[in-house]
């Protein structure tokens, strides 16, 4: 296993020819890629996800 | 770097900071990249990279320049096509009613929004008539299928102790409606001021469990009547007080401080009024107002960590610190400032419905009234746009922690609140930014766990869950 890496809440290492990216907070494995850019960009993707960001209708 | 407008500058203190406009992600530049003291005096706002780079052109600008490009790659700093449920929807269903029955108030406040309107003005909307409305929303909701709560508040411009006997008849009404119907209708009371509180009033609030009361801070003698009057409440009520502040209020901290004395919560925020209110906004007295929210900020981070999640933990829904504070941990995206005239409307005491209760009176905001026109129908002319679609707004770092103009705060201003916007409100939600975000970088650093905590007690998700430090972070993805 390589050493690993973190940024925030996220770590990434490489383990049996695989880049492993997880989320620290819930030890959640979030994807496993055979290159380190594409663990990355996984990385890149969640970070600037939309999904559920969306205004809450809040008044003034 | 041409490619992208979403790289933005700013800078705090001792600390600038790079802020990504569209994922609303933002970073503290080590010391390293701080431009020279000289330079920065003139940056008190938030500007484009592109044009800092510009004017301060130097080898740690070209620096930072170059580490853009490279974290564009990871379309960090990349404007995105914008997913299409965030698109604002102008014949979305109206489900927010705002009923304003009269202007009858026992007080005088400097910051009412209707004073003028009260004057010679004798007109009611009758319980039928409410009632009669009520009854519309609610068959159209049904009608279009909509499985959303329905909301309804009552007696923004006016006192609603002086006319409670109306909100309870109406709040047995939609009672009713809701067995009948089987939907989720809410019924909210306005603040009050607490002056001549009825006993059908405390009664009331006593099961209710949350009492807003506005207040005027500079009114001690009204203040002292209102602390005596909230010992009619049981323990059990949650408190909450709400202050308006203007150009001339200082010293943020103790005004809370006080408050919590006799409140659970409270919520300071910038009033909207006139340029011929008594303490109007300038350009040259916003400067005081930075002035005495660093004092804040700074007086906060040198709390303990349980006195300041204390602290935080107490600020009100409508505090616009507080505001500004969850906006930047969430990282929600604010597409239009608030539902005013497009899910929500409100009603005037002759019928008329508006936008928001703080534009009633203004012809060009009306959007029909209950005699001509079903809510299905109204005008929707004034419905803020898309703030990626209002000109200035787009090419503004925090357009999505603001979400556009407030329509009221620009007509007040005098300008007109759908074209114009470069206004003193602007500049007041820059300021509120740029502070909160020196707030939370020092925060984390101080206190790691501290508004992670702070936010899921609030059940909302913390989205600066990355390496805040610029350096940090591109080391990370190279």
């Amino acid at each position: 296993m390589s050493e690993r890496e973190i940024c925030g809440d996220f770590e990434i290492y490489f383990e049996n020819d695989w880049w492993i990216v997880k989320k620290i907070s819930d030890e959640k494995i979030i994807g496993r890629f055979l290159n380190k850019d594409d663990a990355l960009s996984k990385i890149a993707s969640v970070l600037q996800s939309d999904e559920n960001r969306e205004e809450t209708e809040s008044v003034c | 770097m041409t490619k992208s407008d979403e790289v933005f500058f700013f800078k705090f203190r001792d600390t600038d900071f790079l802020l990504d406009s569209f994922s609303q992600m933002f970073w503290f530049l080590e010391k390293n990249y701080t431009i020279s003291e000289d330079s920065s005096e003139n940056i008190s706002s938030i500007i484009s990279f592109e044009n800092l780079i510009k004017e301060y052109n130097n080898i740690y600008h070209q620096g930072i320049k170059n580490r853009i490009r490279y974290l564009q790659k990871f379309n960090f700093f990349v404007k995105k096509k914008q997913e299409p449920h965030l698109n604002n929807n102008k014949s979305a269903l109206i489900d927010c009613i705002v009923i304003n029955p009269s202007t009858t108030c026992n007080s005088d406040c400097w910051y009412c929004y209707v004073n003028h309107l009260r004057k010679n003005n004798s007109r009611e909307l009758s319980t039928d008539q409410i009632k009669g409305l009520i009854e519309k929303v609610v068959e159209a909701n049904i009608k279009l299928g909509c499985d959303k709560q329905i909301c309804f508040s009552y007696g923004y411009t006016s006192e609603i102790t002086l006319n409670f006997d109306q909100f309870l008849e109406v709040n047995t009404f939609i009672e009713n409606i809701q067995k009948e119907k089987n939907i989720q209708i809410s019924f909210f009371p306005s603040s009050t001021n607490l002056l001549q509180p009825t006993a059908d009033f405390i009664d009331f609030m006593n099961s209710y469990g949350y009492l807003t009361v506005s207040l005027d801070y500079e009114n001690l003698i009204k203040n002292k009547k209102v602390v005596k009057n909230l010992e009619l409440l049981d323990d059990s009520v949650v408190k909450h007080c709400y202050i308006p502040i203007n150009s001339e209020t200082k010293d943020y901290y103790s005004i809370y401080v006080e408050c919590l004395k006799h409140f659970d919560l409270s919520s300071l925020r910038p009033v909207r009024i006139p340029k011929d209110a008594k303490y109007p906004w300038t350009q040259d007295n916003l400067n005081l107002v930075e002035k005495e929210l660093s004092k804040l900020i700074l007086t906060l981070l040198e709390l303990a960590e349980k006195n300041l999640l204390e602290f935080l933990e107490s600020l009100g829904s409508s505090d616009y610190f507080g505001r500004y504070l969850e906006k930047i941990l969430t990282r929600e995206k604010h597409l239009t400032r608030c539902p005013a005239g497009r899910t929500a409307v409100a009603i005037d005491w002759n019928g008329n419905y508006y936008p928001c209760s703080g534009l009633i009176g203004i012809e060009d905001f009306k959007l029909g009234s209950i005699q001509e026109s079903n809510l299905e129908n109204i005008s929707r002319k004034s419905v803020q746009e898309n703030v990626d679609k209002i000109e200035t707004c787009s090419k503004c770092g925090i357009k999505y922690y603001c979400g556009g103009p407030c329509l009221d705060w620009q007509v007040k201003e005098g300008g007109n609140a759908l074209k114009d916007v470069n206004s003193i409100e602007c500049k007041m939600n820059h300021i509120y930014f740029r502070v909160t975000a020196y707030f939370v970088y020092k925060t984390i650093e101080n206190y790691p766990g501290l508004l992670k905590k702070f936010l899921e007690k609030k059940k909302k998700r913390f989205r600066l869950n990355y390496a805040l430090n610029w350096e940090n972070f591109v080391s990370f993805f190279t």
